[in-house]
């Protein structure tokens, strides 16, 4: 196996290599840097990349197996988390020059799992400036433009772009990314990886920045289902420093991974087919759809009419909580943001309380009837995002009669589950022109292992995500 | 948000925020919030920009193209979507 290889494959399947003394984590760590040495900055996936210290931790780890000391499947892979999880002795950017010398004194709760479950952060992602804002627009971006792996000439879609850039052209064995109305999903869905926003409340969020209390989700991002469940087996869990974290039970989500999806309910929203979608995107997602009903699961049409509000609620709780979370930055440092950036964090300073209270009334309602559907179905699906990735610096796209800005399209389908917090999920279903089409699979509160187990059967069923960007 | 955003009242709304009501931006940022602040209410399609800020209205547009009025919805009686717990006993009662 060469080392391009080597760099490609899962989680699981290093793990078996680490664990059996096939590989050592030294080897792999060695393997992604020349990967990124290769690919960087042509995919600007990485503000940071930490050579010496990942190679160090490396050696540390692969000290304690040899000695008898393996700590699990993550341990010794490398991984990347968005520029905006703090980590210890490590600057932590937010995308944005402002912050380019911050280095903050400890690790958020996610990369403090991860180390303790043996991962090695080998850098930190490029992301849209305080993961807000336009994907494609030109002169947004304070790092540089993030990449497509498959047409580097395209956006890899933001937020985590380059959490998702680094996972899909092989430079890391999985990323963190944060996601306020897509921004996990979108970037998976565009380079054609997995990406999960699991139930608000399910990962902790401490020491995530925020953009929006009651909308971020952090969450794994990852080139196969399995290693998906394999990061959410190190990291899900109460975290009582993070008062929106949930006091539940966490399941092995690997045992979930059945490879079957008979029986399963199977809801797909007519609404979903009422907005602009490219009919490429269209019939992809339909044909997978039809996969899974081969496989044994039971396809329904459900009605969700407020869905159609989702933009409205959205807009007004991330204006109000961005402006909040971003006030004092604004008021002090604005002259340093992108102006479009800075008059949206301004703009939510002038957004009424009662609207704002109105919005989350509205989100009441739009909950309600999004939990209805689930007790006719146990999943919702559709397609992730209605169109492919796009030429950077375009910010237009027309479909039909109609022309959209791309950023608004890409979370139409992703950004619902936000407001609803219910887990949604990406994979890969097919490809349109040579780009990757996302299968979004969402599921009941806190019920990530239904998601990841008709996930992980219609995977087990194609070969989507065995195909790889030619870099 | 207010229906109409006149000068005076956006000044006074700019310094209660804590913004620098002298910085030459904040002529851009008035006229965005006049183009902003009705869309979000789902009020009629229509620009309030004057021909050089056209762009602030193509942004918008683009950003959020089709918001609906929540104002449409029947909220009577249902309690907000806001975190807050109630306040635990006392721990001698």
């Amino acid at each position: 196996m060469n080392s391009t290889e080597l760099c490609f494959l899962s989680v699981s399947r290093l793990a078996k290599l680490i664990e059996g003394g096939d590989i050592s984590p030294v080897d792999l760590v060695t393997a992604y840097l020349a990967r990124i040495e290769l690919l960087e900055p042509r995919l600007n996936s990485f503000i940071t990349v930490l050579s010496e210290q990942a190679l160090d931790e490396a050696r540390k780890a692969e000290k304690e197996i040899a000695a008898g000391r393996y700590r699990g499947p993550l341990h010794g892979i490398p991984m990347t988390a968005k520029d905006l999880f703090l980590s210890k002795g490590v600057r932590t950017t937010l995308g944005t020059r402002i912050y380019d010398t911050r280095v903050p004194d400890e690790d958020s709760t996610l990369i403090a799992r991860l180390k303790e479950a043996g991962a090695i952060l080998i850098g930190k992602a490029n992301l849209n400036p305080l993961a807000y804002g336009e994907i494609a627009e030109e002169g947004h971006f304070d790092y540089g433009h993030m990449h497509n792996p498959w047409d580097p000439s395209l956006v890899s879609g933001g937020s985590s772009g380059g959490s998702g850039s680094a996972t899909a052209a092989g430079e890391v064995g999985f990323a963190l990314g944060s996601d306020t109305g897509g921004s996990v999903r979108i970037p998976c869905a565009l380079c054609g990886i997995v990406g999960l926003k699991p139930t608000y409340g399910r990962l902790s969020r401490r020491g995530m920045t925020t953009l929006s209390w009651s909308l971020d989700s952090p969450g794994p991002m990852t080139r196969t289902v399995e290693d998906n469940a394999l990061v959410m087996n190190a990291i899900a869990g109460f975290d009582p420093k993070d008062a929106s974290s949930a006091d539940m039970p966490v399941p092995d989500y690997t045992k979930a991974l059945t490879g079957d999806v008979k029986g399963l309910r199977i809801g797909m929203p007519k609404e979903f087919f009422e907005v602009p979608v490219d009919p490429t995107v269209k019939e992809t997602v339909l044909r997978a759809i039809e996969e899974m009903r081969a496989l044994g699961a039971t396809v329904h049409e459900v009605t969700w009419p407020l869905y159609h509000y989702y933009e409205s609620i959205s807009t007004i709780l991330l204006l109000v909580e961005g402006a909040a979370a971003y006030r004092e930055l604004v008021c002090t440092k604005g002259s340093g943001l992108y102006e479009p950036l800075r008059m949206r964090l301004e703009a939510g300073l002038f957004v009424s309380a009662a609207d704002y209270i109105q919005a989350q009334q509205s989100r009441v309602l739009f909950n309600r009837q999004c939990n209805e559907l689930f007790t006719k179905v146990d999943l919702l699906v559709g397609p992730s995002t209605p169109i492919t990735a796009t030429k950077i610096g375009s910010s237009d796209i027309t479909i039909g009669d109609t022309v959209m800005g791309v950023t608004a399209l890409h979370t139409q389908y992703l950004s619902p589950f936000n407001i609803t917090g219910l887990p949604s999920l990406t994979l890969p279903c097919g490809f349109s022109a040579g780009l990757p089409v996302g299968l979004q699979i969402v599921g009941r509160a806190f019920d990530e292992q239904t998601v990841l187990r008709a996930a992980h059967a219609y995977e087990k069923a194609t070969d989507w995500h065995l195909r790889r960007p030619s870099l | 948000m207010v229906e109409e955003l006149d000068r005076q009242s956006f000044h006074f709304l700019a310094l209660a925020a804590g913004l620098d009501i002298d910085d030459p931006h904040m002529e851009r940022l008035y006229a965005y919030l006049k183009e902003l602040l009705p869309k979000i209410r789902g009020e009629e399609e229509k620009s309030r920009a004057s021909s050089s800020e056209k762009d602030l209205h193509t942004f918008i547009q683009r950003y959020m193209p089709k918001l609906r009025r929540i104002s449409e919805l029947d909220l009577a009686g249902i309690d907000p979507a806001m975190v807050f717990q109630p306040p635990s006993g006392r721990r001698d009662e």
